[in-house]
């Protein structure tokens, strides 16, 4: 192995990188967080939202569905 | 962007915890030991129709946006974070099919997973029947640039431009020079697409679905070893020792041709069904 490959833990490192960075089901998110131009995280609806207001609209959407359910 | 969590309770105070989502499975009717028992205890299972969704509890402090920019973008935390994702969807993947979730998905309330649940019932139960008994596969494919120009720059020996050349003067040499150079880049160019598309016939149909990208523009003078073909093949349990066979023979088809393939990974690149192309 040539010494300007990388050895077999970063190379394992990478694809475990390739494999799980912004690969993944959604189930409901709402902000995405990219580091150095790569979409990394989706949180989830109600962890961080950019407005009370948007909260509210599904909060009120969860609840009718809910019921739609019942 | 604000920092502010939004509880689904009527308070607005700031909760301390909220749920990490690991995946998604089929809930068993049976009532059966949880996928992971044994392994990660601090797991929970969160059940709703025909589905669970593996949850954790994590402390919402450090998935704020300003802990995540710093944790991601140190290469230790972005390890440390890929590792534990991986560890525990691995572990369940070993046991029953799975739906990774993306990276880092933290919910506030666990009803909020339970409802989004059941918004995607149906797309999830069917893309779980898909990834079942199934695994993923990386594949790589490698051509040494050199050595794929050096079995054309042989080639080129018998060209009639070559007789030609030796008679010409200085400006015509010249001329026959740029054809050959551009011959020998285009030739190059045309192989290595053909090696990529000879790799992927071979493989994909081993797959019951597979992704492929050409990562690197092969077109330029750059020297050395390029990356022609990088594939995700969902691959039936069944056909593992085939893929592995497949791969073998790809790396050994031509000089200068290298594959390679790391696996059996969790179905990533096939958790998202094709039609909400990953989004609710």
């Amino acid at each position: 192995m040539h010494d300007n490959l990388p050895g077999a833990r970063e190379v394992a490192l990478l694809e475990l990188l390739d494999r799980v960075l912004d690969h993944g089901v959604v189930i409901a998110g709402d902000i995405t967080i990219s580091v150095a131009d790569v979409d990394l995280v989706y949180l989830g609806l109600r962890v961080m939202l950019t407005s009370v207001q948007r909260a509210e609209e599904l909060r009120l959407g969860r609840t009718t569905s809910r019921e739609a359910h019942v | 962007m604000s920092g502010t969590i939004v509880t689904s309770s009527a308070s607005q105070a700031p909760q301390e915890h909220g749920w990490y989502l690991y995946g998604i499975v089929r809930r068993d009717p049976g009532g059966a030991a949880p996928p992971w028992s044994g392994t990660t205890e601090h797991l929970q299972l969160l059940e709703r129709g025909g589905l669970a969704a593996v949850v954790a509890r994590v402390p919402v402090a450090e998935f704020t946006t300003e802990a995540l920019q710093a944790r991601l973008g140190d290469p230790a935390g972005l390890e440390s974070i890929a590792r534990m994702h991986n560890a525990v969807i691995g572990a369940v993947h070993q046991r029953q099919a799975i739906l990774p979730a993306k990276l880092g998905a933290v919910y506030a309330d666990l009803e909020d997973v339970a409802w989004a649940m059941e918004q995607r019932h149906d797309a999830l139960a069917a893309q779980l029947e898909r990834v079942d008994q199934c695994d993923e596969w990386a594949v790589h494919v490698y051509v040494d640039r050199p050595t794929v120009r050096a079995h054309l720059i042989a080639e080129q020996a018998s060209d009639p431009v070559q007789q030609q050349l030796a008679a010409a003067g200085p400006g015509r040499a010249y001329l026959l020079r740029r054809k050959l150079a551009d011959s020998l880049a285009e030739k190059t160019a045309q192989i290595l697409d053909d090696i990529a598309e000879a790799a992927y016939r071979r493989l994909a149909p081993l797959a019951v679905e597979a992704l492929a990208e050409r990562p690197a523009s092969p077109s330029g003078d750059a020297d050395g070893e390029v990356e022609v073909l990088r594939a995700a093949l969902l691959v039936r349990r069944e056909r593992r020792e085939e893929l592995v066979a497949g791969v073998r023979a790809c790396a050994g088809e031509r000089p200068g041709w290298r594959c390679t393939s790391s696996g059996p990974w969790p179905p990533y690149s096939f958790a998202a069904s094709p039609e909400s192309d990953g989004h609710a």
